[in-house]
């Protein structure tokens, strides 16, 4: 593979590729961690009623199962104002183990870094690219 | 070169009065009749496929003949999904829920069917309460009955507040009674509540379909992909054939995952904001933003794999 071939590509089609792999890459994340961890990041954090109301809501289907995954991802990611609002139980959230935090921000981040990619391919014109 | 194509109907009509308006020539009309045999002699419902040969020649050419089985696919996936009376009245919920919205709205469909499953169970808790009323008869048991039944009236109105009642089926129509069409003479005389059967087998085809929008809508996508590459194959060059299969195939790919990463935002946003309020509000507010990020990264999604097929192409 020539990976000169791809640096001197347009910037347009760097971004569209870019955000393509990144977009790939997010998928498979999401999917791994959906079917293979969402269980176990789902006992880590039993005592938030986030976490069980949306349990009980959203099925087991591969649906059901990344709209969980997002919900642990909510709890994860803003523990303070949830824990304002009174939906997890904070201790919880402090004490989830960082692999999975890293994982889960991992994934969110390649998935946002691969749709702002998308974002800003739609808009190439308006940015002059 | 004539190529043969497929539109979607969209109204209720016969075949005579769809042929009618569609001006064909004559030689074009009998071979509309040999393509179009899903529709033949019936009515047209919306959502159904319409293929209009191409016209230089009498025999039927591949890409027709791919046509037709798509044509057999959505009529038996629509049907399917709950007859010709349910694909109509909900046509414009069917619309919705196809394409990369479809993907968005997925997890929150998830959740909407299980919101319908709660109103149908409810509806069916009505009902009973009514069977049982008429086997106690009156007086005291009268004031329970009615104390009841407003019981479940107001849960039924918190589960169907604005936009919740959405694929119901049931309208506003003033009060909870009214809409329900009951009324103490017509119990009596037909010892159920009036369309209360087919209330709730409606609400719950509506459930069933939303879990199956989703695949529906994928099954769509890649059958547009499949017609587009068969007819740069059958049109074209070999490398034009080769050039649309990796255009194709990759904004299928990423028009996939960028609805479902757009739903996914959709909904984590929708979490974050609304999570103490599990409510009929809080699941509008996934299937919107679900339905919409779904769509629009679907879009953008595309495209990106467009523009992606095709530098892999040239690669």
């Amino acid at each position: 593979m020539n990976i000169e071939y791809f640096l001197n590509l347009p910037a347009k089609d760097q971004i569209a590729l870019g955000s393509a792999t990144a977009m790939l890459i997010a998928i498979i994340l999401d999917l791994f961690l959906a079917y293979r961890k969402l269980e176990r990041m789902e006992r880590y954090l039993d005592q938030c009623s986030l976490l069980n109301t949306y349990k009980h809501l959203l099925s087991n289907s591969l649906r059901g199962r990344l709209g969980r995954l997002c919900v642990v991802y909510v709890a994860i990611a803003l523990p303070r104002w949830n824990a304002k609002r009174g939906v997890v139980n904070l201790q919880q959230v402090e004490e989830f183990p960082s692999r999975l935090k890293f994982a889960l921000h991992g994934t969110a981040l390649i998935g946002l870094a691969g749709a702002a990619g998308a974002t800003i391919f739609h808009f190439r014109d308006q940015f002059n690219l | 070169m004539p190529q043969p194509y497929a539109f979607i109907n969209d109204r209720q009509q016969t075949s005579v009065e769809l042929k009618a308006s569609l001006r064909l020539s004559p030689y074009a009309e009998a071979k509309f009749d040999t393509l179009n045999t899903h529709i033949r002699n019936v009515v047209v419902l919306p959502g159904q496929l319409v293929i209009i040969g191409d016209e230089t020649t009498a025999i039927c050419t591949p890409q027709e003949s791919h046509l037709m089985r798509a044509a057999w696919d959505i009529r038996h996936s629509v049907m399917a999904a709950g007859g010709d009376a349910f694909a109509l009245h909900n046509y414009d919920l069917l619309k919705k829920l196809l394409g990369y919205a479809s993907l968005g709205i997925g997890t929150a469909g998830d959740a909407w069917s299980r919101h319908l499953q709660n109103i149908a169970k409810t509806l069916e808790e009505i009902d009973a309460l009514h069977k049982q009323s008429l086997r106690r008869g009156s007086g005291a048991a009268r004031d329970e009955f009615l104390a009841r039944r407003q019981t479940l009236f107001a849960k039924l109105d918190a589960q169907m507040r604005s936009f919740a009642r959405y694929g119901t089926g049931l309208r506003n129509e003033g009060s909870m009674k009214k809409m329900l069409g009951i009324s103490t003479k017509s119990y009596l005389h037909s010892g159920e509540i009036k369309r209360y059967s087919e209330t709730i087998a409606r609400v719950s085809k509506t459930a069933k379909l939303l879990k199956k929008g989703t695949p529906l809508g994928i099954a769509l996508g890649k059958t547009a992909t499949a017609l587009e590459i068969k007819e740069a194959c059958s049109t074209g060059r070999e490398e034009q054939c080769r050039k649309a299969k990796y255009v194709e195939a990759g904004k299928l790919t990423f028009g996939v995952a960028g609805g479902i990463l757009g739903g996914q935002i959709g909904m984590g946003l929708c979490v974050a904001v609304m999570a103490p309020t599990t409510g009929p509000v809080a699941l509008s507010c996934l299937l919107i933003a679900g339905g919409v990020g779904g769509a629009v990264f679907g879009n953008w999604g595309s495209e990106i794999g467009a523009t992606a097929g095709e530098v892999l192409y040239e690669y």
